[in-house]
């Protein structure tokens, strides 16, 4: 590993982790080194990174084997909280919708999106942080990849399922403003037409929409 | 020009007077409803503040040392808030308006703690942590106006804090000496370590009611007290400063600002701080006087807005008790 890092070409800062390419056994990969934060209480913050470490290594393998696309764990460390992926050329979805608004191919992506979502979720695998940075077009291939599963965890609860889509949404809202409801709107149509127990995801969605602090509809 | 405003969104009364020259804030005298047991009662603080609104607005004359003639526009904080509180406010503010003939300004109260922190910090742009009983909120401004990023799904972080305190049988009084009883609860804390309690960050929000519930179990199961506190007090604060440093990720700003009452806390200033310096990015936290509810923010977003061509008839000042920031145009921004 400390061989490894020497060689180790930094790629960016997150709030979660660093990441880094490097070569490891031939294959182009990105080394995740979850960073313990420096405000917490020391004991916590280990606790806080082998959980999320191991759940996150599991998770990926699961995602991949469900035939949804995601970088695949080569080699995982929970005590440092480091896990060695495959690496995802291609474009942040993000940046693409910077570069291009809402396009057919944005459009296109958003679709394809919400059906991984739904294949996730209709095997209890909550992402727990999608955004559109979290997401890579690969032009080569015409795959669409999720990354980032550093937040994701099982549930079976529609309510978990429901905040999942809360949290895009309201990444997308801020992000993303200006074409906030043709995202959502190509997401949701192709993620309900997919997801298991729909009725029930959509109540709990409509349910914590209201439940932020302040929104209109909801009663006192 | 001068603007007087007026807060009375919750549990304080508050009017301030500001300008837009140096020294920028005039006044800020504030009176504050406290409950002998239990929370706010909205009807309770509203009668406070009726009783207590003469002697606050004169007060904060005196300490300008202004007449009412010397005023050219009445702000008022019109929402988010308690109605029977934020109805005195508007009643009063729409008094003032039409029997001195003063232009009317509608404020939003999140974004007066934002700008009233802007300019003591003389920061541009920054990402900012709102965090009071009413509130938990990752701000930062984009496109026009100002967009949550993250905040809680369930109870604000003021409200576990209050809440856990009172059924704890440690409150009221909530504040002892400038300090919230849980703190001083968790100071006292020995073993410092951090029992199993919900640590739940989704995506970028938080969730703070499992927390909640859990930690008045293990008060049941025996645990004690102090550590209790002390692990209440550390998932918390850990929790908001983890999605305030996604939030730094996710809109690289630079600069981070913390308000709101519960920013009175030196132990979530110190995670605060010590998250800013890993990232490099300038922190400041904004001294109670101003963090908690007052009115001299009121008046300083009234200066703002005016300056900028906001104007409302009095007929049309009505109270909105969930006015999401995201609702109100910044035009004094960008």
């Amino acid at each position: 590993m400390e061989r490894l890092k020497k060689s180790l070409f930094p790629l960016s800062w997150g709030a979660e982790s660093n990441l880094y390419s490097g070569i490891y056994l031939g294959h182009k990969v990105v080394i995740k080194e979850r960073i313990k934060k420096p405000y917490m209480n020391p004991k916590l913050a280990e606790k806080l990174i082998r959980e999320r470490t191991l759940a996150e290594a599991k998770i990926l393998w699961e995602a991949n084997s469900l035939g949804v696309k995601a970088p695949l764990p080569l080699k995982i460390d929970p005590e440092r909280g480091v896990i060695i992926m495959s690496y995802i050329e291609g474009e942040l979805l993000r940046d693409m919708i910077y570069r291009e608004g809402f396009s057919l191919k944005v459009k296109n992506i958003m679709e394809e999106m919400g059906r991984s979502i739904a294949i996730l979720h209709n095997s209890h695998i909550i992402h727990g942080d999608l955004t559109t940075s979290n997401v890579i077009y690969q032009y080569q291939t015409k795959n669409l990849y999720l990354i980032d599963f550093g937040l994701s965890f099982h549930s079976k609860r529609s309510e978990d399922k429901a905040t999942d889509i809360r949290v895009l949404e309201r990444a997308v809202e801020s992000t993303h403003p200006e074409y906030k409801n043709e995202l959502m709107s190509s997401f949701l149509s192709s993620y309900f037409e997919k997801v298991n127990e729909r009725d029930l995801i959509w109540e709990s969605l409509e349910d914590i929409r209201l439940r932020g602090r302040y929104i209109k509809e909801r009663q006192a | 020009m001068r603007v007087l405003g007026i807060e009375s969104t919750a549990h304080t009364l508050g009017i301030g007077i500001a300008q837009n020259f140096p020294p920028y804030i005039l006044a800020n005298e504030r009176s504050k409803y406290e409950p002998v047991t239990g929370g706010i009662h909205p009807r309770e603080a509203s009668r406070s503040h009726a009783e207590n609104l003469g002697t606050v607005l004169k007060k904060a004359l005196t300490k300008a040392n202004i007449t009412i003639d010397e005023i050219d526009a009445i702000a008022v904080a019109l929402g988010p808030g308690m109605g029977p509180c934020l109805r005195v406010g508007a009643t009063a503010a729409r008094a003032l308006a039409t029997y001195y003939n003063k232009t009317l300004i509608p404020v939003n109260h999140g974004i007066a703690h934002i700008e009233i922190g802007n300019l003591l910090s003389g920061f541009e742009d920054p990402l900012i942590i709102y965090v009071s009983g009413g509130n938990t909120s990752i701000i930062a401004y984009k496109y026009g106006r100002y967009r949550v990023f993250g905040e809680t799904q369930d109870i604000a972080l003021g409200n576990l804090r209050d809440v856990f305190s009172r059924e704890a049988g440690i409150a009221p009084p909530y504040i002892v000496n400038g300090s919230h009883v849980i703190d001083l609860c968790a100071q006292r804390s020995e073993s410092k370590e951090v029992l199993d309690l919900p640590y739940i960050v989704k995506g970028q929000d938080v969730s703070y009611a499992g927390l909640l519930t859990s930690a008045l179990k293990k008060l049941k199961e025996g645990y004690k007290l102090e550590d209790v506190c002390y692990s209440v007090v550390e998932i918390s604060f850990s929790m908001i400063t983890e999605v305030a440093e996604r939030g730094l990720a996710h809109t690289r700003k630079s600069e981070v600002l913390l308000t709101g009452g519960v920013s009175a806390s030196q132990l979530l200033d110190e995670k605060v701080k010590k998250m800013a310096e890993s990232h490099g990015v300038k922190y400041y936290n904004v001294p109670p006087a101003y963090a908690g509810d007052n009115g001299a923010m009121i008046a300083w977003t009234g200066v703002l807005a005016y300056l900028s061509g906001v104007r409302m008839n009095p007929q049309e000042a009505r109270i909105d008790q969930r006015w999401r920031i995201e609702e109100v145009d910044v035009p004094w921004r960008g």
